[in-house]
């Protein structure tokens, strides 16, 4: 990376530690709540938090995010908070998106975060679509999308990342290579050396991060964005990790593969790795560390115990938002599900 | 481009090519409002020219307007006319939703009619009656209107009334103007270029005789596409025409 690249400043850095410190703590009291029946999925980001965090605290407050449904980390660095974030984990009435969508897959207009698709690489494709039309209207505003390596065999990625290369778009693909796309290990995706080789087909260039360094994340993402925003286009971050869990809380992965490259990547987690790190400046230390763990555990309990008690969603509400104006036949229909 | 508040319209060179695209409109355009809650919006356009009669063999000449009727979300339109066609293509850029735009090819050049240069809009999901007629109502869209209204001409010489009604708008449909219509000839015939399982045929058929079963004096009958796939050289054999109508329209009457 070259010399001007922009570092997180003392405050912003250890906001990005609490950050992860949160997703952690928050993912597996969500797992928890999987587990006796109050959420009815979840897709768990462990060991990948850190660079979901660091990439979406570049983002500025007029930038757009695209997130897949393992991004909860990237959704708290853009302002969700874990209460939001749990009634629509939920499906409360309380959910910004009033219940609609599976869990993980948020909205939200004030935060300019994009609905979540649930097919993978579709969200290139809008992300794309969102800078193409910042770049006709002339607009500040950059995009970034994050998803897996699985995307990168979808079509949505050949088209989001060749018009994106076209137009020299305001785009910054994110993607969290994990090495497994569902059960499928990434040497049976591809045959490609990298997943950042594939950007220098479509014309702009890719980069390989650590994401388990969550500084690097940061400043090649705070590049890449400076670099859509001058004008230069689009660029492709592959961020190096390892799905530490399973797909979902629906999936076993001890079916599909063995323990041991997990255990190895257990060792370089980048929320231990910046811990390390502000402590070695002076920071943090053990003392403030627990009592961070303690008020986001305290926070948790107090949002959970919170969204038990949000009532669904309004039956009558099953029919609005199909379209801007309900039509007639969806009138006759609603009359069957109202007392 | 929405999310940004633009208004993007699509062209699909034929509608035989949506496919790749069907998960983009029906996954992601058709459901984002819902999605939502309702926060961001699609007014998307996705034009794309329909149906047969060009000689273009399977692969330009589809008619897969029913896909998109099954699709919470959308709005499908076809208009049979130049007129209709700018009004109803200025409202589908004008509404708040995804509208799907089929344009029957075979009549972009046939169809002569005066169209004002001034602003104006067709209302999306309103039917019209182009030929009033009392014994059988012909319900068509796109293509199938112009030959609905040769088979009416052709009709009317044997004392025959035909009601020719151009739907417009598949979805919503008008089903007010569909009752209305058979509220008075009790008799209808459904025309549609798409294959017939399943075609919009077999909805408009469920909807009527929900709501106009009491007033129907014969079995609702079906001209169609065959359940092939859409042939060349048998084109001519394979497409609606007048001859098939119209035995379809005496079996009506004789029911």
């Amino acid at each position: 990376m070259s010399a001007e690249t922009p570092s997180p400043s003392s405050a912003h850095l250890l906001e990005i530690y609490r950050t992860i410190v949160q997703t952690r703590l928050f993912e597996a009291r969500v797992i928890a709540l999987n587990r006796h029946g109050k959420i009815s999925l979840y897709a768990s980001s462990e060991g990948e938090e850190a660079g979901a965090v660091a990439c979406a605290s570049a983002l500025a407050a007029g930038d757009w995010l695209f997130p897949d449904y393992r991004s909860t980390g990237a959704l708290f660095a853009r302002g969700v908070s874990m209460s939001a974030f749990l009634s629509q984990l939920m499906g409360t009435g309380n959910d910004s998106s009033k219940g609609r969508q599976m869990p993980t897959h948020i909205a939200s207009k004030e935060l300019r975060i994009a609905s979540v698709s649930t097919p993978v690489g579709n969200g290139i494709v809008h992300a794309t679509g969102l800078a193409w039309a910042a770049k006709l209207r002339k607009g500040p505003e950059a995009a970034l999308v994050l998803f897996g390596d699985g995307a990168t065999s979808s079509d949505g990625f050949h088209a989001g990342m060749n018009i994106a290369g076209v137009h020299r778009l305001p785009v910054v693909f994110i993607c969290r290579n994990n090495q497994y796309a569902i059960s499928l290990p990434l040497a049976m995706q591809t045959a490609s050396k990298t997943l950042a080789a594939k950007a220098e087909a479509y014309g702009f260039p890719g980069i390989q991060v650590d994401g388990s360094d969550p500084i690097a994340v940061y400043e090649a993402t705070a590049q890449a964005l400076a670099r859509a925003r001058s004008g230069e286009g689009p660029t492709l971050i592959e961020t190096a990790a390892y799905r530490l869990g399973g797909h979902t809380t629906s999936d076993d992965a001890k079916r599909y593969r063995t323990d041991e490259p997990g255990n190895a990547w257990r060792k370089r987690d980048g929320l231990e790795n910046l811990r390390l790190h502000l402590e070695s400046l002076g920071l943090w230390d053990t003392e403030q560390d627990n009592t961070l763990r303690d008020e986001i555990g305290k926070e948790i309990d107090r949002c959970v115990t919170r969204a038990l008690e949000e009532p669904s969603p309004p039956v009558s509400s099953l029919f609005d938002d199909v379209y801007a104006e309900m039509p007639r036949h969806l009138q006759e229909q609603r009359k069957d599900v109202l007392p | 481009m929405c999310l940004y508040g633009l208004r993007p319209v699509a062209e699909i060179q034929f509608a035989d090519f949506v496919y790749p695209a069907f998960d983009q409109i029906v996954n992601e355009l058709a459901k984002y409002r819902y999605r939502s809650g309702g926060q961001f919006g699609c007014p998307v356009v996705v034009r794309m020219p329909s149906g047969g009669g060009v000689k273009g063999g399977h692969c330009h000449s589809q008619s897969p307007e029913s896909y998109f009727v099954h699709t919470a979300g959308l709005k499908v339109v076809m208009p049979s006319n130049p007129y209709d066609a700018k009004g109803l293509l200025l409202a589908a850029l004008r509404d708040e939703d995804p509208v799907i735009f089929f344009e029957p090819k075979s009549i972009y050049r046939t169809e002569k009619i005066e169209v004002p240069a001034s602003d104006f809009t067709v209302r999306l999901g309103k039917a019209a009656t182009v030929r009033e007629g009392s014994d059988v109502t012909v319900i068509a869209y796109g293509a199938m209107v112009p030959l609905a209204l040769r088979a009416a001409d052709t009709a009317s010489k044997d004392g025959i009334g035909l009601e020719v009604i151009d739907l417009r708008t598949l979805l919503p449909l008008d089903i007010d103007h569909l009752a209305a219509s058979i509220a008075k000839t009790s008799r209808a015939v459904i025309l549609h270029e798409a294959p017939r399982t399943c075609g919009y045929g077999a909805e408009l058929m469920a909807q009527i005789v929900e709501n106009c079963f009491w007033d129907l004096d014969a079995p609702l009958a079906r001209v169609t596409g065959f359940d092939t796939p859409f042939p060349y050289a048998l084109e001519d054999e394979y497409m609606p025409n007048e001859q098939r109508l119209l035995k379809s329209i005496r079996q009506t009457l004789q029911a």
